[in-house]
């Protein structure tokens, strides 16, 4: 391995149970609590903008910011931790909440502390049930061992107790569910359609009262950098844009696929593949690669030392996002891979704004006649550009632009899968 | 809020900006931006698409409607706002100062066409027997600001085509847009839920849980609040096109809320009945009874002419001068009951003085309690309480002021259109004592009680405002005043239980101000039928001393039955019944009627009605009474004041006058406003 790094996030690579609540203790576990509950909530925030880190869900908000929009003063405040973790090839949130159920709670506590909520709650997609009975069990843990709950034996920095209740939410498996109105909505019992903002949730999210929904990765990024300080933090990575470290997950045509926790901008994506995943499974060249599951536009192999961060990333004309990369070799048929992608928005298509509703629906019928109908017409790809034309930009939330990326990636980048069913009517998918 | 335009065109970019009015008071509250080149004046918080309207813009909308919350779910509203990145719905976007709006750029147009492309990629070309076609804000839109062309060359999406919802309402889901103003509408305004989206995205539908049946009171409103054709009405449906239909504005004749409605006439057949905005009334909304109710039979299939019975005992079709002179003959000099229907207008209410006879009644019997207070008063109300009747079944339109009441943050009665609801102000604490109750989910307290039980539950109430015995919980729920305190019509009547209601009610606040206090009755003119009779009005008929009773006991000869009153025997007493809704042929007429004098329904008649705060409202003839040239059936107020000339004492046969006269000794009626002259309108989207 060519970075000497040692892992933060998951230090256990390979362990497969929960670690304890002794055992992390024994680590240095929640004494970041301890430092950040001896500042002021405001200085707590402050330290968190000052870190540089950006939220690790896929838009990459810079957390301390979004902390601070939470207005100061009397009445509720919720932390909600985003655990849908939908993204195709997205497995990172799933090893921290089984492997390290505590350091997530750790940067819940921290979290709340700077906004001032006492009941934070975590939204857990409905396929991780192991998940939310191991963050369950680490939550008990946490309360018998008085650092959690109303009997808290912690002191904030007022004199006053500290206190936090940490809910487990099952979903029940929509992937909507990760923007984070909608995971709002299915929270409070109704059918999660992303919500029209203005209001933010910072405002009036969680039962209309203020809400900070941040992704797992997120908060168990907090605790470190108040256990070995904000400069250690601040020193990962490739500062000041794409500061810490970032679990990458990689899935796909490559030998050793799994998540792999490095410094943001410290290796290229090539290296990603062939030093961590192995290379192509089968040998072949490696064709494109989704860089954060379906939802950013393919990167073609002539991208590929693009470097691992936010900035790198967008330099290859593609999105960071939640990084999870799926590569492709070059056995695969772009034209039935982009199908594949946009039959699962058009399934995954809350409905409720029209362009999304309509534009996945059209895009999959027209993919469905080239693949499987009377095959590609002339005047099919500026089609299928029009359409996702009317969507992109359009929509309500973020996930009506995303499904227009695989089409416009792959008739952009991949032009010749598509031209070379032009002459095949009637031609059924290479695959 | 004003509007100041430099030109009837949008200006040009070089046009100086017109000034625009000073705000006159708390500048902070208003704020100035320009749309298309207008300068508008608005107020904070107001939305994008209310603001154009002051500007004189009009933004195409879908799922936007002015007395739901906003969605954004449509996107048809799409504009562009400098300096923001992306196109911004109009409807969800709340005025800024300073900001600059474009409805009409390039990019604007793009996103709407894009939007409206959309929509209409899978919606059906079958307008030519759509009944919405021609009144269809799709068709309009689409128009207006569609891409003329469709490029979508797949097959369109299959789905049920006339699903029946409710046995009123037809669900068309090829056609629906899916704008969920009417899964809204329940959500908000009654509460209900009543409707809901089943499956996801494109593959989403408007329905009902499996198994679960669409049943409210309200369901009718969704029709209207359609913007495409996709709800339907079983009883309008594929009876007439819009362009064909003469819209006159009425008063709803069976509610005592005196909702505001438009009656739709095609030749002089009244073919549906729609709410007219009255904000302190019935907002925008009717309820199923009236909506469905109240549209009559057709002309030819009712009576139009009088009928007499003959010396066999059969009834015969007989002219109006004959059926008159019998009449009067039949009651002249006879020991004569009178018995009113509460639905009567107050003309015909106020003529049954002048006619001479006597004892009157009323029937159905009505409360001892006509209501004080105003349904507007009650969204200032803290607390609710409902004694011995269930508001949601019986007073559809008091129970969305109860909701309005009680959930100030999501029903948007009697709010004007551009103005915020607040957000999370508290609202009033609903306590019902009754064994049925339809506002349940917006119920704090139900207490269940059958008429028997509402003595011992209410002294146990007035206890716990006290803090004794096992009501002091829910009474502890009752502190806020002012109060709104709703009672059944039977609850008013029981001599042993009406002291404790006047008693709870002076508690709990419940004065008239700040809510509605007292026992309303569903019918169109109780409230006419208490001021002009007294109370007489709530006498009991059936009972001692009652019209129906002496007539059974031979008191009297005569009885005259004025309104649609259905009963079964009178004695040995003859009837003259003057009524509306017999069928032309084999009317059932009961054996003791000797003369039927045909009414004409009441949207084929002008009057006034009362309603339940003791507003009297003028309403004009809608629609042509069944018959032709003199054998037709009569205006309730009319053939009443043809019997009085009849028995020699001469009133005037024309309304204004008529009202004039009986309001010298009636106030009530001199308290009907004069009828403004407006001529009926075209029905459609205007």
């Amino acid at each position: 391995m060519a970075l000497d790094y040692q892992p933060i996030l998951l230090p256990n690579p390979g362990r497969s149970t929960a670690v304890t609540l002794k055992e992390y203790q024994a680590r240095g576990g929640y004494t970041g609590l301890k430092n950040a509950l001896a500042k002021k909530p405001d200085e707590v925030t402050a330290i968190v903008k000052d870190s540089g880190l950006k939220g690790r869900g896929g838009a990459g908000f810079p957390t301390g910011m979004k902390w601070s929009f939470v207005p100061k003063g009397p009445g509720p405040k919720y932390l909600v931790v985003n655990a849908d973790e939908s993204e195709p090839g997205t497995f990172k949130d799933r090893d921290i909440i089984e492997v390290e159920p505590h350091t997530l709670l750790e940067g819940i506590a921290i979290g709340s502390y700077a906004i001032g909520c006492e009941l934070a709650f975590v939204y857990i997609r409905g396929e991780y049930v192991e998940a939310g009975r191991r963050l369950q069990a680490a939550i008990d843990e946490a309360k018998a061992a008085g650092i959690l709950g109303d009997k808290s034996a912690l002191k904030r920095e007022d004199g006053g107790a500290f206190k936090l209740d940490v809910i487990v939410f099952l979903g029940a498996g929509a992937y909507i569910c990760g923007e984070e109105t909608a995971l709002i909505e299915s929270l409070e019992g109704s059918r999660p359609m992303p919500r029209s903002r203005p209001p933010f949730p910072a405002v009036a999210g969680l039962y209309m009262k203020p809400t900070v929904v941040n992704n797992v990765e997120t908060m168990a990024n907090v605790p470190v950098m108040f256990e070995r300080g904000v400069d250690f933090y601040k020193a990962i990575g490739n500062p000041p844009n794409n500061t810490g470290p970032k679990i990458f997950c990689l899935s796909g045509h490559v030998k050793k696929p799994g998540n792999y926790e490095l410094p943001l901008g410290k290796i290229t994506l090539r290296q990603l593949i062939e030093e961590y995943g192995g290379g192509t499974r089968s040998g072949r060249p490696v064709k494109g690669v989704l860089p954060a599951g379906v939802s950013a536009p393919i990167i073609a192999a002539d991208k590929l030392d693009a470097v691992l961060d936010y900035d790198g990333i967008k330099g290859a004309g593609s999105m960071l996002g939640s990084a999870s990369f799926i590569v492709m070799d070059d056995s695969v048929d772009m034209v039935w891979a982009a199908a594949r992608m946009i039959e699962f928005f058009r399934h995954e298509s809350c409905g409720k704004c029209t362009p999304c509703r309509e534009g996945t629906l059209w895009l999959e019928k027209i993919y469905h006649r080239v693949l499987y109908g009377t095959g590609m017409q002339a005047g099919d790809i500026e089609q299928l550009n029009d359409v996702c034309k009317q969507i992109a930009g359009n929509t309500l939330c973020a996930l009506g632009d995303f499904s227009t990326s695989p089409v416009t990636s792959t008739t952009k980048l991949f032009k010749a899968d598509y031209e070379a069913r032009l002459t095949s009517i009637g031609g059924a998918s290479k695959r | 809020m004003t509007t100041s335009t430099s030109s009837d065109k949008p200006a040009a970019k070089d046009a100086p900006p017109a000034a625009p009015a000073a705000p006159s008071a708390a500048p902070s509250d208003v704020v100035t931006l320009t749309i298309d080149g207008v300068k508008v004046t608005a107020k904070k918080g107001m939305l994008l698409v209310e603001a154009a309207k002051l500007a004189g813009v009009d933004i195409p909308v879908f799922c936007y409607h002015d007395r739901l919350k906003p969605v954004g779910a449509c996107r048809m509203c799409l504009v562009e706002i400098e300096k923001m990145p992306r196109l911004q719905t109009a409807c969800t976007t709340p005025v800024a100062q300073d900001m600059v709006v474009k409805t009409a750029s390039d990019n604007a147009k793009g996103g709407q066409r894009s939007v409206l492309s959309l929509l209409l990629a899978n919606h059906p070309l079958d307008c030519p027997v759509c009944d919405k076609g021609g009144e269809c804000p799709l068709q309009d839109n689409a128009f207006g600001y569609g891409p003329g062309a469709s490029t979508f060359k797949e097959e369109k999406r299959h789905n049920d085509k006339a699903f029946e919802l409710s046995e009123h309402i037809l669900l068309d889901r090829e056609r629906c847009i899916l704008c969920y103003r009417c899964v809204r509408f329940h959500e908000e305004i009654p509460g209900d839920r009543a409707l809901g989206v089943v499956e996801r995205g494109g593959h989403g539908m408007i329905g009902v849980p499996a198994g679960d049946r669409y049943d409210s009171p309200f369901s009718g409103n969704v029709i209207d609040l359609c913007p495409v054709g996709a709800l339907t009405s079983r009883q309008y449906r594929f009876r007439s096109r819009p362009w064909d239909l003469v819209s006159s504005p009425s008063i709803a004749c069976d509610d005592p809320v005196g909702a505001h409605v438009d009656v739709d006439t095609r030749d002089g057949r009244v073919l549906r009945v729609r709410p007219r905005v009255e904000f302190q009334k019935n907002d925008a909304w009717l309820a199923d009874q009236t909506r469905f109710g109240t549209v009559p039979t057709d002309r030819g299939e009712r009576l139009a002419t009088p009928l007499l019975r003959d010396a066999n005992g059969a009834l015969a079709p007989a002219t109006w001068p004959a059926a008159l002179a019998r009449a009067a003959s039949l009651v002249r000099g006879q020991a004569t009951g009178v018995l009113v229907h509460p639905n009567l207008t107050n003309e015909a209410m106020a003529l049954v003085a002048e006619l001479g006879l006597g004892p009157v009644g009323v029937l159905p019997r009505l409360s001892s309690w006509p209501a004080k207070g105003t349904l507007f008063s009650m969204t200032r109300s803290k607390t609710v309480v409902v004694v011995g009747v269930d508001p949601w079944r019986e007073l559809p339109l008091v129970a969305l002021w109860i909701r309005r009441a009680v959930a100030p943050s999501a029903s948007s009665m009697g709010v004007p259109p551009g103005f915020p609801l607040a957000p999370g102000q508290s609202g009033a604490n609903l306590v019902v004592l009754h064994d049925e109750n339809g506002l349940a989910r917006d119920t704090l307290h139900w207490i269940k009680a059958g008429q028997g039980e509402l003595r011992a539950r209410v002294a146990e109430l007035q206890d716990g405002l006290e803090g004794k015995g096992p009501l002091a919980a829910v009474a502890a729920a009752l502190d806020d005043a002012p109060a709104t305190m709703l009672v059944g019509s039977a609850a008013s009547h029981d001599p042993e239980l009406r002291p404790l209601l006047d008693k709870l009610a002076a508690t709990i606040g419940a004065t008239g101000e700040g809510g509605l206090v007292g026992a309303p009755e569903p019918f169109a003119n109780a409230r006419g039928a208490h001021e002009i009779f007294g109370s007489t009005a709530f006498d009991d008929v059936m009972g001692k001393g009652g019209v129906v009773q002496r007539a059974a006991y031979g008191d009297l000869e005569r009885v005259l039955l004025l309104g649609d009153i259905e009963l079964h025997d009178l004695g040995k007493a003859r009837g003259v019944w003057l009524t509306s809704g017999l069928p032309a042929e084999g009317a059932q007429v009961p054996a003791y009627v000797d003369v039927v004098l045909p009414l004409a329904h009441a949207y084929e008649q002008s009057g006034s009605f009362t309603n339940l705060e003791g507003v009297a409202q003028h309403f004009d003839a809608a629609g042509l009474p069944p018959g032709r040239g003199d054998a037709t059936a009569r205006a309730d107020w009319c053939a009443l004041a043809e019997l009085a000339s009849e028995l020699g004492r001469g009133v005037p046969h024309q309304l204004l006058a008529l009202r004039e006269q009986l309001g010298r000794g009636q106030p009530l009626l001199a308290r009907v406003p004069r009828p403004r002259t407006k001529l009926p309108v075209i029905s459609g989207r205007g």
